[in-house]
């Protein structure tokens, strides 16, 4: 059965139910509705970010549901993001963010997780100025706090 | 960062804290974000031992306190000075962020004085310069709100007292999971602790405590007994009630009945005992077990592991103990208890009505007492009669087919069992089953008549398909066994188990659709394609097969050079055995493989070598 999708500038798309699932948030509204064939209103995600987070679900139908496991260290996950993904989130900056954001409303895990990663990914290894560049980020410390913040933190740096 | 907690905490998760360290000084906004996921876990300080910076901070903040506490002393005696401008402390900043702290006795050795330069160091005013124990101490009184997962004191930390009362004093309180466990040949370092100075430590611990582990370190000696006699009436303030207490080394002594008796009081939320093992008598705890812990519903007796040397409890002992439980056991386990014999059998039997999970392990449980409790136990969920963890020898509890068939006097049907449709975990090695298909080889048993082997096959399934909420099954040995000692698989393999093909009858355990995992390893079961792709139809939860471990190549052995001669035949007939198992396991892989199944065909890959390569 298909679902109609409306984003916050009235598009409507049409996808299958399973791929409308991908989101646990409208999973559970047709959970609480039931059959229907009205139209989903989703006033937070714009026709241009809501396009890309449905190409992402379609090509993720089949996936098995993320079961959270605790023995799962986030820190050693970092860099397996799968191809696909990969290519998937080579968007401007800004795009990358209304993913995170819509994927974070939509309830999206692993969107979610690969848009966080991918954040994180342009964040390794790079010196402060060079994170200041990339986000687009003015800095408001003074030098001499600069330095002081550095020589607080300067035990997790050290290795 | 987007300044949203869930988001930036998922990235900010993903960072080592080198790059944390690096966002920290992007802006006041990334660092006001960053800074709880910097300072949330020391314990990487262990990963940079030869840093000094944690030292310097902590070292820094306290000199710079020291002499503000000296001005603020100069002016209330009235002398005025240029004053300096009054600075923040770095750790009453930080500190609150922190949740969790790697060991005390760590901490300190990272605080010791290190090589200061000559510029930093404090004149000639050698007092001045703090000791590790002022700095251990200064720090943790910032810290205010972590947690200790698990702190295990042994002789090394209590020779220590200052270090001891430091984390008596900010630690403690803080704790989740205590050990207090000592050497014996480190006694001398330990005079002091007696079974009063005991207490106080304990005394410390708060509500965060879930779980206690004592190795009875108390000593007692003459000259506690003045200044200590009033300790026990006392009342002082402490609250902790752990959930779980496991007692190393019980020791019940008449001069440390007051101890003990102490600590039972504080028993009152216990719901898991452990005892490992004891030495004299275990009356002072089953008294303290029945009049104190109305919550105790499980047991383990016995060894935490079977590599960990501890006295056996006897037989009487572990029958007392079975017996002094107010509601009746839930879960019970005596896995590495060779001692459990009549007495503590009859002793558990009595709670068969609440039992939920039992563990044995030992050629002390037989076919018949295995048989009692499926039949009789209501609420039965797990039965493990496998050591399911690491372990060199098979299973020696075990039930005969026919007792597992278990058919009604007089008829040919099965006879209802009380867990049928609670039992979801069985571990179990069912013996006794002949396998005319195996020849004539040690460990197989012969047919009474032709065709008898299909028989009772078709009987144990039809048993097991009764368990109808069963998730995990487990027929044969740990899967770990083979691991161990391929040398000797050829006397480890079990011959006189179930075929498992489905010929032999398996298509009868359809209706099992909870399964979840299965493991027939160590045994010659048959399992080949045609098996695994009716298991993954008809059990739509399954998750993990395990059959193959062990199974090798012929050109991946080491040449047998010094093996005795009387193995010979026994291995050629295993290495026929091992490349077909290795055919058929590749096959399985490459359907499995070309279907992309969610299910984990496990075995060991490292032996199948080129072959596996080429998937």
């Amino acid at each position: 059965m298909p679902v109609t999708l409306v984003s916050l500038d009235n598009e409507n798309y049409v996808v299958d139910k399973e791929v409308a699932e991908r989101s646990i948030l409208i999973k559970n509204m047709l959970e609480d509705v039931g059959e229907t064939d009205s139209p989903i209103p989703l006033p937070n995600v714009t026709s241009t970010v809501l396009k890309k987070v449905i190409e992402y679900c379609e090509h993720h139908r089949n996936d098995p549901i993320q079961v959270p496991d605790e023995t799962d260290d986030p820190r050693k996950r970092s860099n397996d993001i799968e191809e696909w993904d990969m290519k998937f989130m080579q968007v401007d900056q800004e795009m990358l963010f209304e993913i995170i954001l819509a994927a974070n409303y939509l309830d999206i895990k692993p969107l979610l997780d690969v848009g966080c990663k991918t954040v994180a990914n342009i964040i390794k290894g790079k010196t402060p100025e060079e994170i200041r560049k990339a986000f687009n980020i003015v800095n408001d410390f003074t030098p001499e706090e600069e330095a002081q913040i550095r020589k607080e933190n300067e035990w997790a740096e050290d290795r | 960062m987007l300044d949203i907690p869930e988001i930036d905490g998922i990235i900010c998760s993903q960072l080592p804290p080198q790059d944390l360290a690096h966002c920290s000084r992007v802006s006041r906004q990334w660092h006001r974000i960053v800074i709880p996921y910097i300072w949330r876990d020391l314990t990487q300080l262990i990963y940079n031992s030869s840093s000094t910076a944690f030292h310097r901070i902590v070292r820094e903040d306290y000199l710079q306190q020291q002499q503000q506490q000296q001005q603020q002393q100069r002016q209330q005696q009235q002398v005025v000075q240029a004053q300096d401008p009054h600075r923040p402390s770095v750790l009453a900043k930080y500190c609150p962020w922190i949740r969790i702290l790697p060991s005390p006795d760590y901490l300190l050795k990272r605080l010791q004085p290190r090589t200061i330069p000559a510029e930093q160091r404090l004149g000639e005013d050698r007092d001045a310069e703090p000791t590790e124990f002022d700095l251990l101490r200064y720090f943790l009184s910032h810290c205010s709100d972590f947690d200790v997962d698990y702190l295990p004191l042994n002789s090394n930390d209590y020779r220590c007292e200052s270090l001891l009362e430091i984390t008596a004093e900010f630690i403690l309180p803080h704790v989740r999971n205590l050990g207090m466990s000592y050497n014996t040949y480190n006694l001398e370092n330990m005079g002091w602790l007696t079974p009063q100075k005991f207490k106080h430590l304990l005394s410390r611990c708060s509500t965060k405590l879930e779980k206690l582990t004592l190795s009875h370190g108390a000593r007692y000696t003459e000259e506690d007994v003045d200044e200590g006699t009033n300790v026990w009436e006392r009342e002082e303030e402490s609250s902790f009630e752990p959930k779980e207490l496991v007692l190393e080394w019980y020791h019940e002594i008449p001069e440390h009945s007051k101890f003990w008796s102490w600590l039972w009081s504080r028993c009152g939320r216990v719901e898991r005992l452990h005892v490992c093992g004891t030495e004299g008598t275990v009356d002072c705890l089953a008294n303290g077990m029945l009049a104190h812990m109305p919550n105790l519903c499980k047991i383990h007796l016995g060894r935490i592991a079977k590599w960990i040397y501890s006295n056996s409890l006897k037989d009487e002992e572990i029958a007392k103990l079975l017996s002094s439980c107010r509601n009746g056991w839930k879960v019970v386990d005596i896995r590495h208890n060779y001692t459990s014999r009549r007495a503590s059998i009859a002793a558990l039997e009595q709670h068969y009505p609440t039992l939920e999970a039992l563990v044995v392990e030992g050629d002390n449980f037989k076919s018949k007492d295995l048989l009692l409790l499926l039949s009789s136990a209501p609420n039965l969920r797990t039965l493990v009669a496998i050591d399911d963890g690491y372990h060199d020898k098979p299973p020696r509890t075990s039930i005969d087919a026919a007792m597992f068939i278990d058919l009604e006097p007089g008829t040919n049907s099965l006879r209802p069992w009380a867990c049928e449709h609670t039992l979801k975990e069985l571990k179990i090695k069912i013996t006794d089953i002949p396998r005319p298909d195996l020849g004539d080889r040690d460990g197989v048993v012969k047919e009474e008549y032709t065709g008898q082997g299909k028989d009772i096959q078709s009987r144990v399934y039809e048993r097991l398909a009764r368990f109808t909420k069963l998730e995990i099954l487990w027929l044969g040995s740990s899967p770990t066994i083979v691991q161990q000692s391929y040398r000797r698989r050829a006397k480890r393999e079990q011959r006189d188990c179930l075929e498992m093909s489905l010929e032999s009858g398996l298509h009868k355990l359809a209706g099992l659709k909870e399964m979840r995992e299965l493991s027939a390893a160590n045994t010659n079961s048959k399992i080949g394609l045609k098996e695994v792709q009716w298991m993954t139809e008809n059990w739509p939860k399954l998750r993990i097969i395990r059959r193959w471990e062990g199974v090798e190549k012929k050109e991946k052995r080491e040449p047998d050079s010094g093996s005795e001669d009387s193995d010979e035949s026994e291995y050629d007939e295993d290495e026929d055995e091992d490349e077909e198992a290795c055919k058929e396991y590749l096959e399985i892989l490459r359907w499995s493989k070309k279907e992309a199944l969610s299910i984990a065909v496990v075995g060991s890959c490292q032996h199948l070598g080129d072959n596996y390569e080429r998937l």
